[in-house]
């Protein structure tokens, strides 16, 4: 193959391919199967690698380094009025933003669909990050984003919506879960905390229960990815099982019950 | 009349594929996952019209490629981009090496979990974190040109790591 063609690849998934270079990749692709085909390869290895890092490392956690080196910066003289300027635009544009808009992204907007005995959230609620539910004993609440992924709270749940993140990202510290999620962009899964772990889910019917001896998972169709915080073990937990997560170990049970709102989940082998 | 469950089995299924020709019909990687969900969001309201005795794959490939002629319509102006003649040959060619893509995602899975730290945190840098050279070597502590190129020997790695388990299944 043209080593000319591979650098324009290269130079187009880097995001810095000139006019002329797409028009010859243009050319290339328009004529060349072959070269078709190695451009869905290159494109694939692209798209894969950001997915596949991004599931296989724990999103919630960025690597300390990141968190406390940052580049140096030098400031330069137009600065002050630019700063001046900025805060003149930033005071127009906030006032225009929180009387026309919400910020936050459609992807993670929810709406409460039903209740029973779930205090002062009504059908309708608006769910948003920073949201924080706690359920009664009795109490049951179900809310819905905007792309059809549903989440149902029982058994004293306590949910809690964290903000930092541009995916769905639920952290369950207490009660039942079930969740019906819509396939996510690859590689922005929700994820769901518990105590002890991490459920990343691409789109799939599973629940989760906060027991004293560990989170219960049980999975009605598709799949997930368990992943254990103490020991980093991983586990994938596929249908019509469910598993056990204990401090430093994720354990199989065979059987599956699924009746969310009407039975309770044990770790019974059923 | 389609069921809804399957559809999200066979969905996930293709995704891989699906997501190589996005990202090589638009090139740039947030606009390219910004279509995948128009175009999820497209076949989960025509599923209904869907003939299941066509193929799957098909469907969902000449929805993909519409989306991506709406994309570049609502672009052209914007910048240079591939031509509809490109974009169709390229949905094609994608619908055809839908299995030898997925087949290459699961391989390119084994490979990165064969890397080493190093390499790997640089990689998680650059595609999680979408950090540039520039940063990642404040970061990492390490010269700008020692980034790019402990970058190129991660990708060749994997690269090579690919290709020769592509030719062992062969």
């Amino acid at each position: 193959m043209n080593p000319d063609f591979l650098q324009r690849i290269e130079r187009y998934f880097e995001g810095e391919a000139s006019d002329e270079d797409i028009q010859e990749l243009d050319l290339i692709l328009r004529e060349y199967e072959t070269a078709r085909k190695q451009f869905l390869h290159a494109a694939q290895f692209e798209s894969s690698l950001s997915t596949i890092l991004m599931e296989q490392e724990d999103v919630s956690s960025p690597p300390a380094l990141v968190q406390a080196a940052k580049p140096p910066r030098r400031r330069p003289r137009w600065m002050p009025t630019a700063l001046a300027a900025a805060l003149l635009i930033l005071l127009v544009g906030t006032i225009g933003f929180f009387i026309n808009r919400d910020p936050t992204p459609d992807v993670l907007r929810a709406t409460v669909s039903t209740v029973q005995n779930a205090g002062a959230f009504v059908p309708g609620h608006s769910i948003r990050p920073g949201a924080r539910i706690e359920l009664s004993e009795t109490g049951v609440l179900s809310f819905a984003y905007q792309d059809g992924t549903e989440v149902t709270l029982k058994k004293s749940a306590s949910l809690s919506i964290p903000k930092k993140f541009s995916n769905k990202r639920l952290f369950l510290q207490s009660g039942e879960l079930m969740a019906q999620v819509t396939p996510q962009p690859t590689n922005q899964p929700m994820v769901v905390e518990t105590p002890r772990a991490f459920i990343t889910v691409k789109g799939t019917h599973f629940r989760i229960a906060i027991q004293p001896k560990g989170e219960l998972v049980a999975m009605e169709q598709g799949a997930v990815e368990i992943r254990e915080k103490s020991s980093g073990d991983r586990q994938k937990a596929v249908a019509k099982n469910r598993y056990l997560i204990e401090d430093g170990k994720i354990t199989t049970i065979s059987g599956f019950q699924w009746n969310f709102l009407n039975s309770p989940m044990s770790t019974d082998p059923k | 009349m389609v069921n809804r469950d399957t559809f999200i089995d066979a969905y996930m299924e293709i995704q891989p594929p699906l997501r190589a020709y996005l990202i090589a019909s638009i090139g740039n990687p947030h606009e390219a996952e910004d279509l995948a969900q128009v175009v999820w969001q497209v076949l989960w309201k025509k599923l209904d019209e869907y003939d299941p005795s066509r193929p799957f794959k098909a469907w969902v490939f000449g929805i993909a490629r519409m989306e991506v002629l709406k994309w570049r319509q609502r672009k052209a102006r914007a910048r240079e981009i591939f031509s509809d003649e490109t974009l169709s040959k390229l949905a094609d060619t994608a619908n055809e090496e839908a299995e030898e893509l997925a087949i290459r995602h699961q391989f390119l899975i084994d490979c990165v979990r064969q890397l080493d730290e190093r390499p790997r945190e640089a990689l998680e840098l650059k595609y999680v974190r979408r950090m540039r050279s520039r940063n990642m070597a404040v970061v990492l502590k390490k010269s700008v040109t020692a980034i790019d190129m402990l970058l190129s020997r991660a990708r060749r790695m994997l690269r090579d790591c690919l290709e020769r388990k592509v030719a062992e299944a062969r």
